[in-house]
């Protein structure tokens, strides 16, 4: 009980402090909000000025004006000279790229400035990824894992998956998942997404009853209402948490500072936790769950790793991007 | 009530840009969508389905998709500032090794189709550079975001990079190499893709 109001009481902070529509049911708070967006308008017309001004010193020096203007932005911290080799208007022709053999070759080196303009580009000279300070403890768990997997998950999977039909397999999935439903739900709302949280009730009500306590998904099959994957992490992030830095836990996984809090946001909600159940069982259901969910993406893990060159670097990257790319939406 | 304003705002979009994309041949969606169709028909094809004429598949496919990917680009953008560094060789050596695996791990996956079908949901283009944004569905009805981005190359557009559920496949080698480069050296990193390609398939 007291855990329902705390989350009331979160999610009426949330609405004050976030949500559009109080602005729009309003009316101080509308005339505010244009003020804002006026605000922004002058700023952006100042800029503009800023930029301009860049443009004729770059001139005066004779670097080309707009990639003055990236590299002015992004990178005067580093080093500027090294930066801006190449982007001279005079002497473009010594100081530019050496001109190499082979045709293709010669179109890709003159789209090199290209890049810098990339409208849809991050390609800032230092990549936007997750800080890493425990990475000699984070790599020593990841082949802990690796090897928990190839030695005991995988073939335990496998056999399970040799045994048990597909069509199963799907329906204990669909089970388990249809019993996370409060976690979904409940993120849903702490993220006023409210229509997400209604898909989520309706998934979790048909699938209950129709799709014979879970196992059969007929909210997406027959619906359309696909599942509203949301956690604690996500709300955390949605609330503007950083990632913090990269955990990699054992048996868990990747994870990050945030979603670690995440998860144990979410243990509170599972309801596999709220049934009084030994700790024995609830590794068991843990376990089972495990082994099912990877019996259905046997080889996932393994093209992975296959096409990485350093499968940790590339599986910390992958997380990162995705969990970030899971918080936008 | 916003919604009812929306819906008609929406069909109209819908038929404007149903006669746009159809009358504006060049549109990076349709040239990506002609690169997918032909690679999924290669894989539905029942003369192929024999596991004798899994190479004979493979090789399609790979003509198929080397139209469309750009891997001088692909190598250029994950080696970043160090692709200045390289001698005209150098590239060239590392285009065709980065270029290989690239290839091997998406023809891996050649035998594993399923029947996943592909929507175009959406598009967008902002002077040579352009992203179409597409979504694999499998059988089981999942649901995997997957946005090309394109880059127009003398009219044709040619895919640069791929974001599966918002993870860059470029930017995830970048960071490989970059951590590989600043620990080591380049010829290193050429031995390990090296290494990486000889890798026998794990079953």
């Amino acid at each position: 009980m007291k855990r329902i109001v705390l989350f009331f009481i979160f999610f009426i902070l949330f609405i004050i402090q976030y949500s559009d529509f109080v602005f729009a049911a309003y009316p101080p708070a509308t005339s505010f909000r244009s003020l804002v967006v006026k605000l922004d308008q002058k700023i952006e017309a100042r800029v503009q000025v800023a930029f301009s001004d860049i443009d004729d010193v770059a001139r005066d020096y004779g670097y080309q004006p707009h990639l003055c203007r990236e590299i002015w932005g992004h990178q005067h911290t580093q080093d500027c000279d090294d930066a801006a080799t190449g982007i001279r208007l005079a002497d473009a022709s010594e100081t530019g790229v050496q001109a190499p053999e082979g045709d293709d070759l010669e179109d890709d080196l003159d789209d090199e400035e290209d890049i810098i303009d990339d409208p849809f580009g991050d390609d800032e000279e230092v990549l936007e990824t997750i800080a890493d300070p425990l990475e000699p403890i984070n790599r020593f768990f990841f082949h802990f894992n690796d090897k928990l997997y190839s030695w005991v998950l995988r073939p335990v999977a496998k056999g399970y998956s040799a045994v048990v039909p597909k069509s199963a397999r799907i329906c204990v999935r669909n089970f388990f998942h249809n019993i996370a439903f409060p976690i979904r739900f409940v993120n849903c709302l702490l993220q006023a997404k409210f229509n997400s949280a209604m898909v989520e009730l309706s998934r979790f009500i048909t699938n209950s009853i129709v799709g014979l306590a879970g196992f059969f998904d007929v909210a997406t099959t027959k619906f359309e209402l696909n599942e509203q994957e949301e956690d604690f992490g996500q709300t955390l992030g949605k609330y503007g948490f950083g990632p913090g830095f990269y955990i990699n836990w054992p048996i868990f996984g990747p994870s990050s500072l945030r979603d670690t809090f995440g998860m144990a946001g979410d243990f509170f909600l599972d309801p596999w936790n709220q049934v009084d159940l030994t700790t024995e069982e609830n590794i068991g259901i843990y376990t089972y769950d495990k082994v099912n969910s990877t019996s259905l993406s046997l080889g996932e893990y393994e093209d992975m790793k296959k096409a990485a060159l350093d499968p940790y670097v590339a599986i910390r990257d992958a997380y990162f991007h995705y969990r970030k790319n899971k918080i936008k939406e | 009530m916003r919604q009812k304003f929306f819906k008609p705002g929406i069909l109209f979009l819908a038929i404007t840009f149903a006669m746009t994309s159809s009358l504006w041949a060049g549109a990076p969606t349709d040239q990506l969508k002609t690169t997918i169709d032909k690679v999924i028909g290669i894989l539905s094809d029942s003369d192929l389905k024999a596991p004798e004429k899994s190479d004979e598949k493979k090789q399609k496919v790979r003509g198929a998709v080397d139209e469309i990917f750009d891997w001088a680009a692909f190598s250029q953008r994950a080696m970043a500032k160090y692709w200045k560094e390289r001698t005209p060789e150098e590239k060239k050596e590392f285009i065709d090794l980065f270029g290989r695996l690239l290839e091997r791990t998406y023809l891996d996956k050649v035998e594993n189709y399923s029947g996943e079908t592909v929507k175009y949901v959406g598009e967008k283009i902002d002077g040579k550079y352009a992203i179409v944004n597409t979504i694999v569905l499998s059988k089981s009805n999942a649901e995997i975001d997957v946005n090309y981005r394109l880059r127009d190359k003398d009219g044709k557009w040619m895919v640069y990079d791929v974001y599966i559920e918002g993870v860059s496949m470029v930017n995830n080698y970048r960071i490989q190499f970059t951590d590989i480069l600043m620990k080591s050296s380049y010829q290193e990193l050429v031995k390990r893709l090296e290494e990486k390609i000889a890798e026998e398939p794990s079953e």
